[in-house]
């Protein structure tokens, strides 16, 4: 009997990736979106839910609630914040002069907590405070907290349908989320244990809530506490206590691929034992390490279209568009299409054909490395920027490298339950070995020797 | 022993001792994919490239770029301050035909000369001297 075969589930960030998703959907198990994402484009994405999760392609689908949002942080200072400011930006003041702007709630996040879910949401976002954990602790009736939630995930889509006398007559056959995922919280290092309290509790109150669909939890911590004895442990005993069906795990700017080998093996052991208590265990932000942990538990992984497969909760403001790079199979990352060309003549890259036999044989890259292995600069092809002063990708070719990565990632989802461990480990070995060890390459590599040393 | 504080306190010296080597034509900070070549430079005597790299300390680094260079140049130099030099392994260089030039407060030194590049790809190396073509105009145009 093969091992069961993970699931992959695309996170879909704005519309303007819709096109990755329609075209790859029928070979995904899902999909999941953001409440905010829902709330600024409630129509948008009403629509999309149901051509893709409806009756004829019945992809199943989450809506990932962000009430972390709504809850403390550490800002990249280092200082804890309670001002809700990771959900405002500047905002040009109504009848203002120009240039005049105002810092403010973004419109999604205000719709959600106003219009949506009410309660202690709005009377945070009314007073710009947090909520905290003392607000959400013992002895506070979580009930209506979790039932506003759970029920925006179950009726929100229905109701955007229900809202347009043009569409009202298909909202009967808008289809459930897969599973509804409880309110949670970042568990931010300053008062990580009583926000996991807090979590706790309002896994096991949507556990409870009664409903036919499965319900999910999140785990929201900071990746240093993979390094914390007594919060794994918490996790390992507390979680299956809740009764929840499954869990999303998030921690923080684990990166599988920067990631140390203990953190790796906590990770593994981790997912493995809350498996062996009975729930499905799914990385919210994940990559082939986490497919790989399918082995030892994993039910799936989720990530979005080109980026995510690590998130940090603190949003990054004010980044330049990264260039989309090429993601290399051989080691399971993105890398610079010079970084990989220049390692051709010693892996014996010549021909498109050796390109396809030592590279990658998908078939975007059948369509783009035709005439010789030199076509693949066409990944990186470059123009000038707007403002003339850089040279910056296409967006044919970052479509390319997004193309080329989702249908690898669906390939490699596939290829899992036909190998076992030790297999996996011998292509990390090989891959070491080769791309890995080449001069342009190897600073990047050393992520898959820990990888083989974790599935040890 | 003069030190340099910065990368760009190389550029003026290196920039000299291409120029004397007749690579007169030169793009500083030239566009290539992610990366900015600290100084591309192109001599229409040999029809020649070469690419530079400069660093202060980081020699690994440097490596890494000089030898991605060699997909568009000849040539491909690593420009390290002197002082910095004793700390660098001169065999990694010569084992992949990138050259290591001295930066001191009396000029500039070949230590290993750089191998013609073995990977040099007709597009990229045609694009760049283009670009570096197109620059001497504007400059040539503004002045």
């Amino acid at each position: 009997v093969p091992d069961p075969r993970p699931q992959l589930i695309l996170r879909l960030g704005t519309h303007a990736e819709k096109e990755y998703l329609e075209r790859t959907a029928q070979f995904l198990d899902g999909v999941i979106l953001g409440a905010n994402l829902v709330e600024s484009t409630p129509g948008a994405t009403a629509s999309l839910i149901v051509a893709l999760c409806g009756a004829k392609q019945k992809l199943q689908y989450y809506i990932d609630p962000m009430t972390y949002a709504f809850g403390t942080y550490v800002d990249r200072s280092g200082r804890l914040r309670n001002d809700l400011d990771w959900i405002k930006s500047d905002q040009q003041v109504k009848g203002g002069k120009k240039g005049q702007t105002k810092r403010d709630f973004k419109r999604s996040y205000r719709k959600l907590a106003l219009e949506q879910y009410g309660g202690l949401f709005a009377t945070a976002v009314n007073d710009s405070k947090s909520l905290t954990p003392a607000q959400l602790g013992p002895g506070v009736d979580l009930a209506p907290i979790v039932t506003s939630v759970l029920e925006y995930q179950l009726n929100r889509i229905r109701a955007e349908f229900e809202s347009d006398p043009e569409f009202r007559e298909y909202a009967a056959g808008v289809p459930r989320p897969a599973a509804l995922i409880a309110p949670y919280f970042y568990c931010e290092p300053s008062a990580a244990n009583d926000w996991l309290s807090v979590n706790l509790r309002l896994a096991a109150a949507a556990a409870a809530h009664a409903s036919n669909i499965p319900t999910h939890a999140v785990v929201c911590a900071d990746a240093g506490h993979l390094l914390d004895p007594a919060f794994i442990t918490r996790l390992r005993t507390e979680l299956p206590a809740t009764k929840v069906n499954g869990v999303w795990l998030w921690f923080s700017t684990f990166a599988e691929d920067e990631a140390g080998l203990t953190e790796l093996q906590v990770f593994r052991s981790l997912v493995s034992d809350l498996n062996a208590a009975g729930l499905k265990v799914y990385n919210l932000h994940g990559g082939y390490f986490s497919l790989a942990l399918s082995k030892f538990g994993l039910t799936g992984v989720s990530h979005g279209i080109g980026y995510g497969e690590q998130k940090d909760v603190v949003p990054v403001i004010g980044q330049a568009i990264p260039t989309v790079r090429y993601y290399l199979p051989a080691l399971h990352k993105r890398l610079g299409v010079l970084q990989i060309q220049r390692a051709f003549p010693a892996m014996g890259v010549v021909t498109a054909a050796d390109f396809h036999a030592k590279a990658c044989d998908c078939a975007v890259c059948k369509g783009i490395v035709v005439n010789s292995a030199a076509d693949f600069r066409l990944f990186g092809e470059t123009q000038l920027s707007a403002s003339a002063t850089s040279e910056v990708q296409t967006p044919q070719a970052a479509k390319r490298c997004r193309f080329h990565f989702l249908v690898n990632r669906i390939k490699e989802r596939d290829a899992m339950p036909d190998l076992s461990v030790a297999n996996i480990r011998e292509r990390f070995e090989v891959g070491a070995n080769g791309w890995g060890a080449q001069p342009t390459l190897r600073g990047n590599a050393g992520h898959i020797m820990k990888w083989y040393a974790a599935l040890a | 022993m003069r030190t340099f504080r910065t990368e760009a306190y190389l550029t003026d010296p290196v920039s000299r001792y291409l120029r004397r080597r007749r690579f007169r034509a030169q793009f500083p900070q030239a566009p290539f994919y992610e990366y900015r070549i600290d100084i591309f430079g192109f001599s229409q005597f040999d029809d020649a490239c070469i690419a530079v790299e400069l660093k202060l300390v980081r020699w690994q680094r440097a490596l890494e770029q000089a030898l991605i260079y060699q997909l568009c140049a000849d040539y491909a130099y690593v420009a390290m301050p002197k002082a910095a030099l004793v700390r660098v392994p001169l065999d990694r260089f010569e084992e992949h035909g990138v050259g290591l030039i001295s930066v001191s407060g009396v000029g500039c030194n070949t230590i290993i000369p750089a191998c013609p590049s073995p990977v040099v790809q007709d597009f990229y190396r045609t694009n760049l001297i283009h670009l570096l073509q197109e620059q001497s105009c504007r400059t040539l145009a503004r002045s």
